[in-house]
């Protein structure tokens, strides 16, 4: 027994890896339809777009990387579509250089969907683009969008755009939607949200959501969408079956195998203890 | 693609080459092979697995570099040159002389300046000069920072942690928040105890400090937690993409995604 026991707490790395491999790849081809159930933090993010009057102005911060882009691109394409879905005004930009990409795919994507080919540049959306500096971009557009961005990401004078008529302000944002992988996050709250007033919720990676937490208990957000799970909730809420929802699947089964792998470990190395503490006990008896 | 395009628009290219390029970038036979490039890539980065190899540096420095190249460009095409060079040199604009044209402004030279001695530090008997930016920047931020983040962070949640805590609860979801806030009022004093270490953590103080020792762990452990999440979930939209998007093996398993 306790051969075994030396055995398995000392297995290979890679056993491991090859069975967290199974456990992503047999739930993405053959779905367990895992079912997922949305959390009030992602609900409230939600419910903010969906009760906010049609034509209201929604801004939408990417202040993410490829790197992140499993967890963030399915939360952004979600939001994007109940942006669309509710006819509101969304104006885009990017704190993150990489982000920019991110976005222009998005939009592609979403365009070819059918039902948004109504959806039109500079009318419905506008994709302001990126700006280095991150806490004078946030000051910048608390002042003035015009003054910040000067042209969308194209080039377009943003003077030109029916979208930007009467719109220059942060303040005159209804919402504000920050999807963040880093610190971006901190500084809309500081530099942007708290001195004028906007609601706003964040859609973050897994490893920062725990962060947010003492945000949205000082009511400074209303909401969380953490991780692909928070997208895959979001999903839900959308009656839709994303990419994120999708993910779900091997999301449960690998935290069941980690779960398992945890308390196996734990339970054999006590076990394990506890036997050369009887045989240490047998020798000098 | 549409991004290299959406780049190349802030340029007076030919509209005939761009949307050729576009045409061409676009085609399925195009994306076919940005899949398999990328599917290739996704496999060499996985190849750490088996140790540091010439596959997994190849990748990485190509992400890298690939990275810092976009990065570049960026800067150039949509910072450097509308706001700096246009300004500068008004009739570089292609727009020089119509409606929406960039104007002379000179005043662009100061940040200019400031921002080539941040350069010059890699210059050791001028990289003195690269302080005067640092400290005209860090005067700035820290100017503009303290009174914003005392408004904007500190008073916010020092608000929220004594918050309800002086309120009597009259149904059974106030006394649950007053019991929430308790426990955050008790988590919050208990860690700053811990992290004074001015006063040895012995006595009352000591048994405060171990408190605080148990709000960190449960506070790492959820950190821990989502951590995994996170990795995992970058796991599985790299298997997702191999699987149906590079494989297409969805047209095996119905369902499948």
């Amino acid at each position: 027994m306790k051969k075994f026991l030396k055995w398995f707490l000392s297995l290979d790395r890679r056993i491991i890896y090859a069975l967290l491999a199974i456990a992503v790849i047999v739930p993405i081809l053959i779905p367990l339809n895992v079912r997922v159930y949305p959390t009030p933090e992602v609900t409230g993010v939600f419910d903010t777009i969906e009760n906010l009057p049609e034509g209201s102005n929604i801004m939408l911060s990417v202040d993410y990387d490829p790197a992140s882009m499993p967890e963030l691109y399915p939360m952004m394409k979600a939001i994007m579509q109940h942006v669309i879905n509710k006819r509101h005004k969304l104006f885009i930009l990017a704190l993150w250089p990489l982000g920019t990409g991110l976005v222009t795919q998005a939009i592609s994507e979403l365009k070819e969907v059918p039902g948004n080919e109504w959806w039109t540049e500079g009318e419905d959306y506008v994709f302001l683009g990126y700006k280095p500096g991150t806490t004078l971009v946030i000051m910048g557009v608390g002042q003035s969008i015009r003054d910040t961005f000067v042209k969308d990401y194209t080039g377009k004078p943003l003077d030109t755009m029916p979208i930007m008529q009467g719109v220059d302000k942060l303040k005159q944002m209804d919402y504000l939607v920050m999807l963040e992988a880093g610190i971006a996050g901190d500084y809309w709250i500081v530099y942007g949200t708290e001195v004028h007033d906007v609601p706003v919720g964040a859609g973050v990676t897994a490893v920062m959501a725990p962060q947010y937490y003492p945000y949205l208990q000082a009511n400074q957000v209303n909401g969380i969408i953490g991780g692909l799970k928070g997208a895959a909730e979001y999903e839900a809420l959308m009656d839709f079956k994303g990419k994120a929802s999708r993910a779900m699947d091997a999301q449960a089964t690998v935290h069941s195998l980690v779960f398992l792998a945890i308390i196996l470990a734990n339970v054999f190395t006590v076990w394990l203890r506890a036997l050369e503490r009887k045989e240490r006990a047998g020798g000098v008896g | 693609m549409n991004v290299v395009f959406a780049l190349l628009l802030q340029q007076e290219l030919p509209s005939g080459f761009l949307a050729g390029m576009q045409k061409f970038f676009g085609s399925p036979s195009m994306t076919t092979i940005g899949i398999w490039i990328a599917a290739g890539f996704t496999l060499a980065m996985f190849s750490f697995i088996f140790g540091d190899n010439p596959l997994f540096k190849l990748g990485q420095h190509l992400y890298l570099g690939l990275s810092a190249a976009w990065i570049m460009a960026l800067t150039w095409f949509n910072l450097i040159k509308p706001n700096f060079v246009y300004r500068l040199i008004p009739f570089l604009d292609p727009k020089y002389g119509q409606a929406g044209a960039t104007p002379f402004d000179p005043w662009v030279i100061i940040p200019a300046i400031m921002g080539m001695f941040i350069i010059l530090r890699i210059i050791r008997p001028i990289a003195w000069l690269s302080r005067i930016t640092f400290a005209f920047y860090i005067g700035g931020a820290t100017g503009i920072a303290i009174p914003k983040v005392i408004n904007g962070l500190l008073l916010p949640q020092f608000y929220s942690t004594i918050n309800r805590i002086d309120v009597l609860p009259s149904n059974a979801s106030e006394i649950v928040l007053l019991i929430n806030s308790l426990i955050l009022l008790v988590g919050a004093l208990t860690v700053l105890v811990y992290f004074f270490f001015s006063v040895e953590h012995r006595g009352v103080i000591g048994r405060f400090a171990r408190v605080g020792i148990y709000f960190l762990m449960i506070a790492f452990g959820a950190s821990f937690g989502y951590t995994i999440m996170a990795r995992v979930s970058l796991l599985i939209g790299r298997m997702q993409f191999l699987l149906i998007d590079w494989l297409h093996l969805n047209k095996i398993f119905p369902g499948a995604g």
